[in-house]
């Protein structure tokens, strides 16, 4: 990831971390693209967040089904670049 | 104001190895001057529809270069709304015809994408979705998100999804430019490999080169299609900005536009191209255009309604899922199919459906016959 795009989106981190929410649909990603190829099969899921809507990828495997509960963490989102940064970024893990 | 179809041309469709983005622009331009029997300094102006000439092919300013095909250098302009870039085209080329600027005008399409590794068009193509809060995600997946929601409240099954894929790949033998003559069976597709859950490999389109290219003109013609009405809709760009996963709102409001333009209502439509970039989304589509109530696509297609000696026959060139689609062209390509048909007077009323990205653009447009 573009170092400067990375900056921006790190501002987000604040907004989403520890959030809660139900997912509303979710499918499991067997062909990523390159830059997260390494974390391919993982779960994308259209979360419900109560008063707004967001779409996260899943951490690790963990499968994602309609109507899990789900929270938002900090994880690495992909396979570091030349730049020799690890882009970190926002996940969603299953409450259990 | 009539707007004419007086031309038109589909490349082959395929991986086309010797032929560049020029040579697809070039043939599918002299293609459709050939069909409409004019020269091409008849032609006044060009709008040309390309998704990512710039990423894949490291080509921008491509109404200079389909300009330059012309001897006269027409004013040209490029538009682009990814997959729906060719609808887009259109709708340009229609609004620059009803403001009286033009008479004649042509509209061209193409897409060369089998230049690049996968991995790279699958990053490029992916540039279609929200790509600052939709990290992560590809376009089947977008799509697979759809298929969950449809499968989990309306009851939807694996062996509807494939049973689009049967049905295109079977209309796909007759389209002697479609990228695959290859009957499939249900086995077939969920043998395949997962793409994202619960869309297989053979539930997405292909890659694929290709152009096509219409004229249209607003002259007296006789015996050429006409287009009796159009609609645009917009939506979120991304899922979560969307009221719901039931519908795609852009191609509904697309669609009522089109529709009271024409003065027709969707009982009234005999042949459609619809926008099958996956399976799901030809399911999404027929019930967003009115052609079965929200819930039933699936058993509709199971039930054989939307081929021949149904109710409405979807995808006669095999849509995108078998005839391909060339990003750019596919909009284009709809028009310039159905157009083909009408000439022949198989059919009075079509409708062609573009989508862009995960369907935050939509654009439907209504042909009439010649009679």
């Amino acid at each position: 990831m573009n170092p400067a795009q990375y900056w921006r989106s790190s501002k987000t981190w604040q907004k989403w971390l520890g959030k809660t929410g139900t997912v509303l649909s979710s499918s499991v990603v067997h062909v990523a693209s390159a830059e997260f190829a390494a974390c391919a099969p993982y779960s994308y899921a259209l979360i419900d967040f109560g008063n707004e809507k967001h779409e996260f990828m899943g951490v690790d495997q963990e499968i994602l089904a309609a109507g899990d509960q789900v929270q938002c963490v900090f994880r690495k989102m992909e396979t570091p670049q030349l730049e020799a940064l690890i882009p970190y970024g926002m996940k969603v893990q299953k409450i259990s | 104001m009539k707007i004419s179809i007086l031309g038109s041309s589909i490349t082959d469709f395929g991986e086309l190895w010797d032929k560049s983005l020029e040579d697809l622009f070039a043939s599918a331009i002299d293609g459709a001057l050939q069909h409409a029997h004019l020269d091409s300094k008849d032609i006044e102006a060009v709008f040309v529809a390309n998704m990512a000439a710039g990423s894949l092919n490291h080509q921008r300013q491509l109404n200079a270069l389909v300009a330059q095909h012309f001897p006269h250098y027409p004013p040209a302009m490029r538009l682009e709304a990814a997959c729906a870039s060719g609808g887009v085209a259109m709708l340009a080329a229609e609004y620059a015809l009803l403001a009286g600027q033009f008479k004649t005008v042509l509209v061209v399409g193409a897409e060369k994408m089998t230049d690049v590794s996968s991995p790279e068009l699958t990053n490029i193509l992916s540039s279609a979705a929200y790509s600052a809060t939709e990290q992560g995600s590809t376009f089947p997946t977008l799509y697979a998100l759809f298929a969950q929601h449809h499968m989990h409240k309306y009851g939807t099954t694996r062996r509807q999804l494939s049973s689009v894929v049967v049905k295109n790949h079977l209309h796909a033998l007759d389209n002697p430019h479609a990228q695959f003559h290859k009957k499939l069976t249900i086995e077939q597709v969920e043998a395949s490999a997962v793409v994202a859950t619960p869309l297989h490999l053979l539930d997405c389109s292909p890659i694929t080169d290709g152009a096509a290219a219409v004229i249209l003109t607003t002259n007296a013609v006789s015996k050429k299609p006409t287009i009796l009405g159009w609609g645009q809709g917009q939506d979120s760009l991304d899922l979560a900005g969307r009221d719901s996963l039931d519908e795609l709102r852009a191609t509904r409001q697309a669609a009522e536009k089109a529709y009271t333009a024409a003065q027709l209502s969707a009982k009234d439509i005999q042949v459609a191209e619809v926008h099958d970039c996956f399976t799901i989304a030809e399911l999404f589509a027929i019930e967003d255009l009115g052609f079965v109530p929200k819930g039933q696509a699936g058993r509709a297609t199971e039930n054989s309604l939307t081929t021949y000696g149904g109710q409405v026959v979807v995808n006669p060139s095999g849509g995108l899922k078998a005839s391909g689609h060339p990003t750019g062209a596919t909009g284009v390509k709809q028009v310039a199919y159905l157009a083909q048909l009408l000439e022949k007077q198989q059919y009075q009323y079509g409708l062609t459906h573009n989508v862009g990205g995960s369907g935050a653009t939509a654009v439907v447009h209504i042909l009439g016959g010649t009679s």
